[in-house]
């Protein structure tokens, strides 16, 4: 069977449904995702807090555990090669090698009973096959690349002598050092405070630029996604709800959500009393509206939303939306100026 | 690292302060003293030299100063009964009990911890419920009825075993091994089932620790995942618990010892208490006591090993 992938990306996620376990019975959490990282390209992937954004790249490395989860459709080709039928041996080649990630939690991330030297040489010995002394070696170049100063002292560190950004450092090191294509990084400033966050995202932005990685970076801030990000994934309830360039998501939003989250974010120019906020819940994976996910919550809602789900279309530029009325918000932007 | 070792080991001095304190009180409070072990049909005459003899009437303090300063020498007295002195009886029977006592907690940890791995990572599928259930007689289960019933199959029914006795280990380590394997399971089966589900549940939070996401993400195998990553960390409540069960481990061997005739001290508390042998009875309980303190020692001392803060924390 011949595969159609883009040859424009590095890595391609087609028609993705993941679903979990509720009272035994599969639900998906996330439905028919699509979406590409070109390579050198930091892609965001933003939506809310229980969105799918975590679940789909997790299956990407097949980190899910099955049960309660299992991928019911889709493929996510990596070179040319579907990663969902790989055997688990060859996923773990790829782990770690080819693919990499962080993730949100820098506190308890790293194994407390290893030195941070330990943890990253194993990386670097179980994929490049060095000797103990050159991973050694290797790992300090890598903790001094993400900027940790005195790297030989600190791989006898443990994690628990670190501080947050520090160990999100050396997370980042140990993802890093044996030269991925792709870095997953799961929300990975959330949990830092904002200085430590602008050095993690700005650190991020120079391997970029220096090794020519590919960043799929997810958060729900998206002030860090005007700051980071080339491309932008809106996710909702487990659906791809816009995919756009930067510039195109921010000046001009078609997604009645993506505009809400715009509108939800604080502006220092601007005096009001209370912040914007989109009416309503993220609904439960097991208790998803008819028709449009969104429609229950959209101020642009009409009786059509509710019969069917709209498609992902093109609405030029390669800018996707999911919406029946991207039209009409796009003319009400151009009357606005 | 040494350090912290020898202040361990100093620790444990005013621990056996007290515990000799609790039980010369304990010895004390108890109505009648080795005299009445006579019998009814001595004379007043003869019990009141008996007690002159022994230092019975001397007032508490200076018998319990008696009794430290001689144990520090390394002398435990006589016992009341044969005369002879209680250290020679000592290194007679407490090999039996502590190869006893060792084998259960070997063959158990042996058994438990790789079981109890099974049953968390293949949580809720069939070796998992086995694996649960059999741990959960286990740890019902009285171990000298679990001994009788073994006796009853293996010795009477299916006739492999002898049903008690002892033959030292230097003499035969066959001969010694079939007649320590019955006591050494029974004794174990709780000490094994207790572990067992320890391990069970400290894997479980283990596994679900994020530092084990990440493991996989670097591309391990999850035998690597689960021997390296998990089990290091599991092993901290795993230790405590095994430490804490060794102490139960040598109150089993008294009834254990009985059920097989085994000549260990545990059998042999018993009979001195009977016999209101004293100083027989609480050198052995002293002893017992030395070695549970040792081995709780040794469990905070691998606890250090181990985990990096915990030791951090004791350096403080």
């Amino acid at each position: 069977m011949k595969q159609e992938t883009n040859q424009e990306y590095l890595l391609e996620i087609k028609d993705l449904t993941t679903a979990f376990l509720f009272d035994g019975k599969p639900v998906p959490v996330t439905v028919n995702v699509s979406y590409g990282i070109k390579k050198g390209e930091i892609l965001g992937i933003v939506g809310e807090s229980g969105s799918g954004k975590s679940v789909t790249v997790k299956s990407v490395l097949r980190l899910l555990p099955s049960p309660p989860s299992s991928i019911l459709n889709g493929e996510i080709y990596f070179h040319g090669q579907n990663l969902l039928t790989l055997k688990e041996k060859e996923m773990q080649k790829i782990r770690g090698n080819k693919i990499s990630m962080i993730f949100q939690e820098p506190m308890t991330s790293l194994n407390p009973v290893y030195t941070c030297g330990n943890q990253i040489t194993e990386t670097i010995m179980l994929h490049q096959h060095l000797s103990k002394e050159e991973a050694l070696k290797k790992a300090a170049r890598m903790l001094d690349l993400v900027g940790i100063p005195a790297p030989e002292s600190r791989l006898k560190s443990y994690p628990h002598q670190l501080s947050g950004g520090m160990r999100q450092r050396v997370m980042i090191a140990m993802a890093l050092s044996c030269e991925p294509e792709l870095l997953i990084a799961d929300e990975p400033t959330t949990a830092l405070d904002p200085t430590i966050q602008a050095q993690i995202i700005t650190l991020i932005k120079e391997l970029r630029d220096s090794i020519g990685l590919s960043v799929m970076y997810i958060t729900h801030d998206l002030a860090v996604v005007a700051e980071i990000c080339d491309r932008v994934v809106v996710m909702y309830a487990g659906m791809v709800m816009e995919i756009a360039e930067i510039r195109d998501l921010f000046h001009a939003p078609l997604h009645p959500y993506t505009q809400g989250l715009m509108q939800a974010m604080p502006r220092i120019n601007q005096q009001s009393e209370m912040l914007y906020n989109i009416p309503g819940m993220v609904p439960h994976a097991t208790q998803m509206p008819t028709g449009c996910r969104f429609q229950p919550r959209c101020p642009y809602a009409t009786e059509v939303c509710s019969q069917a789900c709209p498609e992902l279309v093109d609405a030029g530029d390669g800018h996707m939306v999911r919406c029946f009325h991207y039209e009409k918000l796009r003319k009400e932007r151009v009357q606005n100026g | 690292m040494a350090k912290k070792i020898v202040r361990k080991v100093l620790l444990m001095l005013p621990v056996l302060f007290l515990v000799s304190i609790i039980l010369f009180t304990l010895m004390e409070v108890l109505p009648g003293d080795a005299a009445y072990g006579l019998g009814s049909d001595v004379s007043d005459e003869y019990i009141q030299q008996f007690r002159e003899e022994h230092g019975l009437d001397k007032p508490a303090y200076v018998r319990y100063l008696d009794w430290v300063t001689n144990m520090l020498k390394g002398d435990f007295g006589v016992s009341l009964i044969s005369g002879l002195p209680i250290i020679d009886r000592i290194k007679v029977r407490f090999p039996v009990t502590l190869e006893l006592t060792l084998l259960s907690m070997i063959v158990a940890v042996v058994i438990a911890i790789p079981a109890g791995i099974l049953s968390a990572v293949k949580r809720n599928t069939l070796p998992d419920y086995l694996t649960s259930v059999l741990a959960m007689v286990g740890v019902t289960i009285p171990p000298f009825w679990l001994g009788m019933l073994m006796v009853l199959l293996f010795s009477i029914t299916l006739g492999w075993l002898p049903a008690s006795g002892y033959v030292e280990l230097t003499e035969s380590v066959s001969e010694n091994l079939t007649r320590m394997i019955m006591p050494a399971l029974a004794l174990g089966t709780q000490f094994a089932a207790t572990v067992t589900r320890q391990t069970r549940s400290a894997f479980l939070e283990t596994l679900d620790q994020d530092y084990i996401v990440t493991a996989k993400a670097k591309g391990l195998p999850q035998r690597v995942v689960i021997w390296k990553h998990a089990l290091r960390n599991a092993l901290i409540p795993i230790v405590t618990t095994i430490g804490m069960q060794t102490g139960r481990l040598f109150g089993g061997a008294v009834v254990i010892e009985t059920v097989f005739t085994l000549p260990g001290i545990g059998r042999e508390i018993v009979n001195s208490i009977l016999l209101r042998d004293y100083p027989v009875v609480m050198a052995l309980i002293m002893i017992v006591a030395f070695i549970v303190i040792v081995i709780n020692t040794l469990i905070d001392i691998i606890h250090g090993l181990i985990d990096p803060r915990i030791s951090q924390s004791q350096q403080r």
